[in-house]
């Protein structure tokens, strides 16, 4: 209690986008809870109704409470992100790491495959793998991830071929220690703080990755709440029913800042000079 | 010419001064040397002298005067004027002080037009017969060559040079032999000898490598946590030191033919 | 001296090159032979670039050489690879020069004592602490220590931790490269004066990289000067001060400040500086700065040459007598 006391006085911005994530997570996992209509219960009688104290933030053109999709959207937007992200920071990681280790070919490869992933728009690409995949939130995460690992794996290497010319890693080969020791022992949890504040920083981009395929028809298919499709639905009425636009909108700026500053404060908390 | 008076430093809110009640008298061309090991304060008291303390340093008491001018109260465009002309500083590695990306002929003739009304070309000849004076041989290559294409004594010569353009009364040096080659090194120490003698520039050098304190002092002060724990002539240093700590201290250097541990 | 001490590493014509930009090669070590007996301390000294800590780093097959070979008890051990390497580095460790940049962050002192153990499966999880304990004592720390991290240790201190961690597997030869170079002189001296120690006690034998000429001749038996990759001379320690006779290893002892020195005399140096080990001339590669030169040192290379018992120099000058 006391070390969370001192760790909290130590790094109050960190503590107060911990718990302001937190809060985000909660409303993802809590929204049968917060929401105050079904989602998906459509109500043609009150399509298209402004914000009221009925429906909070109005209904959508099937009628559906639009302050409930938001809530519930939550869910959907977050596990894909965050799943996303888990995906191309170990498998970038991985490959970084094996790439910047043992160099040679497998390095040639590797990089190689990664050069051509950067050649390419990266929103392009997804989009072309999402067409060939066919429109769903599983294809969706699967095509982003395809374009996003090599920024994992870029970073990786660079950070094993400067931390492997390091007198501890000379120290533990002298020691006797076997290749995968040395991996997992010395390189990793010396690369794994960079690694980490990249991915905590890159779930807000990945959201709004998410959320531009599913707009574009990409990605979740209706009626399923998510942010991005649910922008899509409420574009053909942006001038007669803007709140179908804003609050969508809102959640998606609001979500993506929280995620942001919190990989932001991560970097001072694992910036090993202050230890 | 230079007289500080019992000088504390103090960094930030940390009631222990990094220096203490140092104080030192020295005349013109005089060379002091300070040595002392890490933590005894000998690299914060030559940055108060030249008042660049780093970040939260500050003089808490005492004062430093140079020909009778009261260091710590100068403005900062006192203090323009007053470095490089009057006090100059030479560092562990003057390269460092260099813009990598810059060649040096640029930033040596902008040095000087900063202190000195004179041309371009003018501050390039001074320039160029600076370097030649530090043994620096092709001048006018040097001046127009990065700085990474020179080597860590070349660059060190640069340094000093620049230095010197003005003649200073007195010449600061923090380590400036530490990252030296052992026959580099034993170029340098002669060549700043050489400036005290053909320019009376009093040197204050501050170093842990006791052999070159000695060779150059006329005087030397040890140091050891923030206070003067001996100080006087080199023999009476070097030949019958009063402190423990500086007996210990002169034992502990290796020296050749001396005590063998095999 | 060393006829009588049992060989224990046998360098034989070592040669390294790097390639570097356009087509040139660096050679960092040319033809190096040089022999570790046991218990006694073969000490090398030389400028930067000079080929010492390369030479090092092959000792302790960090690197491998790309001509000559490296008799361990009379085996080659530079065709060693995969588990035999590794079960041959149990013989031979390495202290490095920047005790903070040794250890890896975030490990504890015990962690980093006893990783070598660990990594043989010489002793249980279990039994860290004792043993750390043990080894602390042994190099003269306090056996708490061995809780703590590095990062709250003084240079001294850590490079003490460095020591035990080479001592744990029970080596033959240590290799030291510029251990004390980072360090105060009085740290410096009770680190000599401690490794002296475990010299006597354990019989190791020690390599010891240096470029303070007056530190390595206190403390080895043989001292040999290398620069730009070449060995210039090998003599024994105590014959360094008063008894050197190639003029590289002549303006190295010239350059030393001493303490007992006469200060009126003027300071000896030879002028300008090493060339580039790119540019190694041909002839003798101390023929620019050698205030001796003669013309048959800027056509023909001199070769060692056994001037003394235990003595060699690579000099024209000594070909005559």
């Amino acid at each position: 209690m006391d070390r969370l006391k001192a760790f909290v006085k130590k790094n109050p911005a960190f503590t107060v986008f911990f718990l302001l994530t937190l809060g985000v997570i909660a409303v993802a996992v809590f929204a049968p809870l917060l929401a105050t209509h079904d989602p998906y219960e459509a109500v043609l009688a009150d399509a298209v109704q402004p914000p009221s104290t009925e429906h909070w933030f109005g209904t959508d053109r099937m009628g559906r409470d639009l302050y409930s999709r938001v809530i519930y959207g939550a869910r959907t937007s977050l596990t894909a992100s965050l799943a996303l992200v888990c995906i191309i920071m170990t498998a970038g990681t991985l490959l970084g790491i094996l790439a910047g280790w043992f160099g040679g070919i497998l390095d040639a490869v590797i990089m190689r495959i990664s050069d051509m992933m950067i050649s390419f728009p990266g929103m392009v690409l997804a989009l072309a793998v999402a067409g060939i995949l066919g429109a769903s939130m599983t294809n969706a995460v699967i095509a982003i991830a395809v374009v996003s690992w090599t920024k994992y794996a870029r970073l990786a290497r660079s950070l094993v071929l400067k931390i492997r010319e390091r007198d501890y890693i000379a120290a533990a080969r002298v020691t006797g220690s076997t290749t995968s020791h040395i991996l997992w022992k010395h390189l990793l949890p010396n690369v794994l703080p960079t690694i980490l504040i990249t991915g905590a920083t890159d779930i807000g981009s990945m959201i709004m990755e998410i959320a531009a395929l599913s707009f574009l028809g990409f990605g979740a298919k209706a009626p399923t709440a998510e942010w991005g499709l649910m922008l899509n639905e409420g574009r053909a009425y942006l001038t007669a029913a803007p709140w179908l636009m804003i609050f969508p909108g809102l959640a998606i700026f609001i979500t993506v800042v929280v995620f942001n500053l919190l990989g932001d404060s991560l970097r001072d908390v694992l910036d090993p000079r202050d230890e | 010419m230079l007289d500080i008076k019992a000088i504390s430093v103090v960094y930030g809110k940390n009631p222990l001064p990094a220096v203490r009640d140092f104080s030192l008298q020295m005349k013109p061309g005089e060379i002091v040397s300070i040595v002392g090991e890490s933590g005894s304060g000998k690299t914060t008291l030559i940055r108060a002298v030249l008042g660049s303390l780093p970040g939260s340093g500050y003089i808490s008491r005492g004062d430093i005067l140079f020909e009778g001018r009261s260091l710590p109260g100068l403005g900062a465009e006192e203090w323009r004027d007053l470095r490089g002309t009057g006090i100059s500083m030479i560092f562990q590695d003057s390269g460092a002080m260099l813009n990598p990306v810059r060649r040096i002929g640029s930033q040596y003739v902008e040095y000087i037009r900063t202190h000195q009304k004179m041309t371009k070309k003018e501050a390039w000849a001074r320039g160029v017969e600076m370097l030649e004076r530090m043994r620096l041989p092709e001048g006018d290559h040097i001046m127009r060559s990065y700085p990474f294409q020179l080597s860590g004594g070349m660059r060190q010569r640069v340094g000093i040079a620049m230095a010197m353009t003005f003649q200073p009364k007195l010449l600061l040096a923090d380590e400036p032999t530490s990252a030296l080659d052992v026959t580099t090194q034993a170029q340098i120490v002669r060549q700043m000898l050489e400036l005290r003698d053909s320019c009376n520039t009093g040197i204050i050098v501050v170093t842990h490598n006791i052999g070159v304190a000695a060779y150059m002092a006329d005087r030397i002060v040890v140091m050891k946590e923030g206070n003067i724990v001996d100080a006087g002539t080199r023999e009476q240093i070097l030949r019958s030191p009063s402190g423990t700590y500086t007996r210990s201290l002169l034992d502990s250097v290796p020296s050749m033919g001396g005590e063998r541990f095999v | 001296m060393s006829e009588n001490h049992e060989l224990i590493l046998e360098a034989k014509h070592i040669t390294r090159r790097y390639p570097a930009p356009n087509g040139r090669t660096l050679t960092a070590c040319q033809d190096v032979s040089l022999n570790f007996y046991r218990g006694q301390t073969l000490g090398i000294v030389g400028e930067s670039g000079c080929g010492k800590s390369t030479f090092m780093r092959m000792v302790v097959s960090l690197e491998q050489p790309d001509e000559g070979e490296f008799l361990f008890h009379g085996r080659d051990i530079t065709k060693l690879k995969g588990e035999e390497l590794r079960q041959h580095r149990q013989k031979i460790q390495m202290v490095f020069q920047d005790p903070a940049e040794a250890f890896s962050p975030r490990m504890r002192v015990m962690d980093i004592i006893c990783e070598p153990l660990l990594n043989f499966k010489r002793i249980r999880k279990s039994e860290k602490e004792a043993v750390a304990r043990r080894y602390l004592e042994m190099v003269e720390l306090p056996g708490d220590f061995a809780l703590r991290y590095p990062h709250s240790m003084s240079g001294g201190q850590r490079q003490r931790v460095g020591i035990a961690r080479a001592l744990v597997l029970e080596p033959e030869l240590i290799v030291y490269d510029e251990a004390t170079s980072a360090l105060d002189v009085s740290v410096q001296k009770t680190i000599i004066e401690l490794l002296v120690k475990l010299q006597k006690e354990k019989n190791i034998s020690y390599g010891f990289i240096c470029h303070d000429m007056a530190l390595v001749q206190s403390l080895s038996h043989q001292v040999a000067v290398m620069y730009l990759g070449h060995i210039m001379e090998l003599l024994p320690g105590d014959k360094v001060a008063d008894g050197c006779v190639h003029p590289y290893t002549k303006a190295m002892a010239e350059a030393v400040f001493d303490l007992h020195m006469d200060f009126g005399k003027p300071i000896e140096s030879i002028e300008s500086e090493a060339p580039s080990p790119l540019d190694v001339p041909p002839g003798c590669p101390f023929q620019s700065r050698c205030p001796k030169c003669m013309d048959i040192c800027r056509k023909e290379k001199p070769v060692l040459k056994t001037i003394a018992q235990g003595h060699q120099a690579a000099c024209h000058l000594y070909d005559l007598k």
